[in-house]
């Protein structure tokens, strides 16, 4: 903390200050947050978002260029100041890590704004300060620019543009929804976060929804306490015909293993009709007393009732739903009235279309397999190519951190 | 090969492990001393490795999602850090630290697997999963070398004579430890991007891995601005490691969790 017998607000500035500072810029946020009765920050939208970020800039840049001796602006390069404001901004993104965020903005606790952090006044001033002491190094590191501070530079500047970059764009970010049902018109009107209704550039058509699923695991129930034993050692069983295996007291064989089945009397057979359902012929034997429990079980679809097997009068062998494996659309998109181009999107491969992403994201969870809904989500995100800058800079950076190690620090010595 | 064969694997690799160690300290004076030891903690490390290979055919995708699976890799890699740093610099102290944490980590994932779900869920069947794992394994397993030496060095503050040198131990793995954090962190916003639409959400994983950084910059720029200074940063770097620690496990009991996507487990 300096020399402890030096006194407060005399430059230079050490920790002291800086972390008065930050404390003076947290509780102003918290007021600003409460005067707004927790409405958080209004985010300014393109082109403000654009003059706001150069205003800041050219704030920064032209009080280096006056000021850049003064004590202040010296302080705002420091380290007690880049330590408070990482301090700051840290304590933030701790409530965010701990406090469940939900909050609408009503109510006492709500109101303060710790139940939606990422929009409140406090964390934008505890990011405006971070950028600000992150900036002014910046500045005084690359005016001039010398070959030795590249490493620093890639660094520091990529994490500001990275902060900056998605701070300002988050005005222009759109997340879209859309639920398509197969057979259904094209769509262009989808469903933004907070439900109001956006009108999209291209239509949209749901041609075909798929899910590849991987084969059951059966599971032991025990119908007393109304739990699974698969927490214990004992593994889930995934299902598959032939399957011999040992679990609690009983040996149990899989004689017969249909992936699609339907019921006519009691029997299963292989079907590929919508509703069909996975479904096994199990045999059980208890090791101790002999007694042998045998019949088809199956988890159901909307059109199969679900069968369990019933090993003794406490326990019972249950086929568990299915996990999908894959799931995906073909989607028709109609950029005019006449021409349609055909995609397919799938988990983990979204597709481009007019800057806007579509991405597979989910179906009707309850009809599983059967589903003929698609849920996707169209994403924009004008400033996305200057955030992969920063990213991109800062990945360079960390490759230059690993190559040279801690000969930056002895450098700075 | 399953995981009925884990105990026959990690006992035999701890045996390996734990006789290498004890040949390091008893062969002290003579050329290529070290030597025996060090091939028996390479055999045991390489019988791990063998098993997560062998293990990953039989899963038929990488072994890395559950918390029990990510054990695994952690005992290999902080094996692999103790040998490079004790090839490099001959610490005795940090190789058996590093092989008895692995020993530890073996042991739990034996008493708790958490490893039987054969399927992986479609948003982590992705290219950028693997590196995004083990690029964060390697980088735990490096800071949690150095959060040793920094405990190290605040015993020897309060009780024996602190030498320098240990902070500049620490340097050496958080610099590379960072480095590697930083490439985990932006490897899973990329992957973000592709999965779920966007780069950052403040998922309750994502904010506590930024705070992890967060913590490790404080250490690293407390060290830069008074680098004559011992006990600041060897607490800020003991405190990053708990930091770290919530990120990895304590994550799943906070109350922020329930809307997070990490927790696989459940």
């Amino acid at each position: 903390m300096g020399n402890s017998k030096r006194e407060l607000w005399k430059f230079p500035w050490g920790y002291a200050e800086s972390f008065i500072i930050a404390t003076g810029l947290l509780i102003t946020g918290f007021l600003i947050e409460a005067a707004t009765k927790g409405r958080g920050v209004i985010k300014p939208q393109w082109p403000y978002n654009l003059l706001t970020g150069l205003l800041f800039a050219g704030i920064l840049l032209l009080i280096h260029g006056l000021f850049r001796k003064h004590a202040l602006v010296r302080w705002f390069s420091s380290i007690p100041a880049c330590i408070s404001s990482i301090s700051l901004f840290s304590l933030m993104a701790l409530m965010l890590g701990i406090v469940p965020q939900n909050g609408s903005g009503q109510g006492i606790i709500d109101g303060s704004g710790i139940m939606h952090i990422s929009r409140s006044w406090p964390f934008l001033l505890s990011q405006v300060y971070f950028l600000t002491t992150l900036g002014f190094v910046i500045l005084r590191r690359a005016l001039p620019l010398k070959v030795k501070n590249i490493g620093f530079l890639l660094n520091h500047f990529g994490l500001w543009l990275i902060i900056t970059a998605a701070l300002l764009g988050s005005g222009d970010l759109k997340r879209l929804r859309m639920a398509l049902k197969e057979g259904d018109n094209p769509h262009q009107v989808a469903l933004e976060e907070d439900m109001r209704l956006y009108l999209i550039p291209f239509s949209v058509k749901l041609v075909d929804f798929n899910i590849e699923e991987y084969n059951p695991k059966i599971s032991i129930y025990n119908k007393e306490t109304g739990e699974y034993l698969s927490g214990s050692k004992d593994p889930d069983i995934t299902v598959r015909k032939g399957l011999k295996s040992d679990v609690l007291k009983w040996n149990i064989t899989i004689s017969e293993f249909y992936r699609f089945s339907g019921i006519s009397g009691g029997i299963y057979e292989p079907s590929s009709v919508r509703g069909s359902a996975p479904a096994a012929l199990i045999c059980a034997v208890n090791r101790t007393t002999h007694d042998t429990a045998s019949g088809w079980i199956t988890y159901g679809s909307h059109t199969i009732p679900p069968q369990n097997l019933d090993l003794d009068s406490i326990y019972s062998l249950v086929m568990k739903p299915p996990e999908a494996k894959k799931f995906s659309s073909i989607l028709e998109i109609y950029k005019n009235e006449i021409n349609a181009d055909t995609i397919k999107i799938e988990v983990n491969s979204p597709v481009t279309v007019k800057g806007w992403k579509i991405y597979q994201a989910g179906y009707n969870d309850k009809m599983g397999k059967w589903s003929d809904i698609s849920i996707i989500e169209l994403v924009r995100d004008p400033w996305l190519p200057l955030v992969y800058s920063g990213i991109f800079m800062l990945l360079a950076g960390a490759v230059y951190i690993f190559w040279t190690g801690r000969k930056i620090r002895n450098e700075e010595l | 090969m399953t995981w009925i064969d884990y105990p026959i694997f990690a006992a035999t690799s701890t045996i390996l492990w734990i006789s290498g160690i004890l040949l390091i300290y008893i062969y002290t004076k003579r050329t290529f001393s070290y030597l025996p030891g060090f091939l028996f903690i390479t055999a045991g490390t390489v019988l791990m490795i063998l098993f997560v290979i062998l293990y990953w055919f039989e899963l038929d995708r990488p072994p890395l999602r559950t918390l029990g699976e990510t054990r695994l890799w952690y005992s290999v890699f902080l094996a692999a850090v103790g040998m490079i740093a004790f090839l490099r610099w001959k610490y005795k102290w940090l190789i058996t630290y590093s092989i008895l944490m692995s020993v530890l980590f073996l042991l739990i994932t034996y008493l708790k697997p958490e490893s039987y779900n054969k399927s992986l869920m479609p948003a982590l069947q992705s290219p950028w999963f693997i590196p995004h794992v083990i690029v964060y394994i390697f980088s735990y397993a490096l800071l949690a070398a150095s959060s040793l030496v920094a405990l190290k060095g605040l015993y020897e503050y309060y009780f024996r004579n602190f030498n320098m040198s240990t902070l500049k131990l620490a340097d050496n793995l958080v610099y590379i430890g960072f480095s590697f954090l930083t490439l985990g962190l932006i490897f899973g916003a990329l992957w973000a991007k592709e999965a779920w639409g966007h780069y950052w959400t403040w998922d309750p994983k994502e904010t506590w891995a930024l705070l992890t950084w967060m913590g490790y910059i404080i250490y690293m720029h407390t060290r830069t601005y008074q680098p004559g200074r011992i006990l600041a940063p060897l607490w800020a770097l003991s405190l990053a490691f708990v930091v770290l620690l919530i990120c990895w496990f304590g994550l799943n009991y906070l109350p922020s969790a329930q809307s997070s996507v990490h927790t696989y487990t459940r």
